[in-house]
């Protein structure tokens, strides 16, 4: 074969392998392209309009008054002390929910964790809030905590004859705080009780042959294991109790409706941007409200992100 | 390895421990339950009414022709 036959032939497998590659690209965007165009159409495409309406004066109806205002909005809802307090009453409504949420999926989680009867009974009774329809949840905990024909106050009066406590005026945070961890306590339990069960026994056995007690075993060997499950539902409860906002909404005092505000206590973040947008029309600055609290869920997360190098332990390292 | 005293206490206490969140988590499912069986006027009164005096139905009947 002469030089010129051998790079004529080198030329055509080029052309060819040009060709197959174009081909496999093609293909790959091909399959790709209805997530893409799913991605692009109902996560970017919203994310920037939101983002600019936050930049506006926009009530939702009228776009013939809109006005560009810059970052006015931010500065405001900074300035805003019904923001400010939102923010306050979620940041103390975490700081009980978060916890409590995780020890007691934990501690259901241990218990369920033993080889006892009944143990899918128990596992189910204890998931049945969690896919029970959040306003039906929520009629029941007011019927449960209503102060004048509630049940809490009926098994109240078998021990003390008279009490007629207004629960959901005056105890609203406690309340909801009960709610929402009632609710969700099902689902971090499952999750949690999946990771327990993937701890290898041996490890427990051996410590205890070794002449660990069962609860040094516990936070010597089970915790320490478990670090990951639990950082996956720390975070996710997080997320979830910063962006509490139907919750609150439903355990009221009163008969709801579309604007009857929640008691003081329970006017979190989140109502309080529902409002401004639903009933006081102000998109504009309800819009930079939820960028402020999407800015912080963020900066939360990646804090504990970062922390988690400290603290969670996965079983590769 | 543990006595079978003490395992049976640590038994007898997780069933404990069991019953008593099963019961504290059920409670407002079985009022929601209960509820949804009674007449407007035995849920909304004074002394509460634990028991409906008479199952009302109907009112699953109702809800399915709303459907």
């Amino acid at each position: 074969m002469t030089a010129a036959q051998l790079s004529r032939a080198g030329t055509r497998r080029g052309r060819r392998f040009r060709g197959r590659a174009w081909r496999e690209t093609a293909s790959f965007y091909a399959f790709i392209a209805p997530w893409l165009a799913g991605f692009v159409l109902l996560s970017v495409v919203p994310l920037v309009f939101g983002f600019v309406i936050s930049l506006t004066n926009y009530d939702g109806l009228n776009l013939d008054s809109v006005r560009f205002l810059g970052f006015q909005n931010y500065q405001r809802a900074l300035r805003d002390a019904e923001a400010l307090f939102g923010l306050s009453r979620t940041g103390f409504f975490t700081a009980f929910y978060v916890p409590l949420v995780l020890l007691l999926a934990l501690i259901l989680a241990g218990l369920l964790n033993h080889d006892v009867r009944g143990r899918g009974a128990f596992r189910t009774l204890f998931y049945l809030p969690y896919v029970i329809p959040i306003g039906a949840a929520a009629w029941v905990w007011r019927l449960v905590a209503d102060g004048n024909y509630g049940l809490l106050n009926a098994l109240l009066n078998l021990l003390r004859p008279g009490t007629a406590v207004q629960w959901l005026a005056n105890y609203a945070t406690q309340v909801l705080v009960a709610f929402v961890v009632w609710t969700s306590v099902g689902g971090a339990m499952v999750i949690l009780l999946a990771g327990l069960q993937g701890i290898p026994r041996e490890l427990r056995e051996a410590a205890l042959i070794d002449g660990a007690t069962p609860l040094r075993s516990f936070f010597a060997i089970t915790i320490p294991l478990l670090t990951p499950v639990l950082f996956f539902q720390f975070v996710m409860s997080l997320i979830k109790a910063l962006q509490a906002m139907v919750e609150p909404m439903l355990l009221i005092p009163q008969p709801m409706g579309f604007n009857v505000l929640p008691p003081q206590d329970n006017r979190l973040y989140m109502t309080f941007v529902y409002f401004e947008i639903f009933t006081k029309a102000r998109f504009g600055y309800g819009t930079a409200l939820l960028w402020i609290l999407f800015l912080l869920v963020l900066a939360l997360t990646l804090i504990v992100f970062a922390t988690s190098r400290f603290w969670v332990h996965y079983e590769v390292e | 390895m543990q006595k079978p005293m003490a395992r049976m206490l640590r038994r007898n206490a997780v069933y404990f421990l069991l019953v008593v969140a099963a019961v504290a988590f059920l409670t407002p499912v079985v009022w929601l339950v209960l509820t949804s069986v009674k007449k407007e006027v035995e849920y909304l009164s004074w002394p509460v009414r634990f028991l409906p005096a008479v199952p009302q139905w109907v009112n699953y009947r109702l809800a399915g022709g709303d459907l």
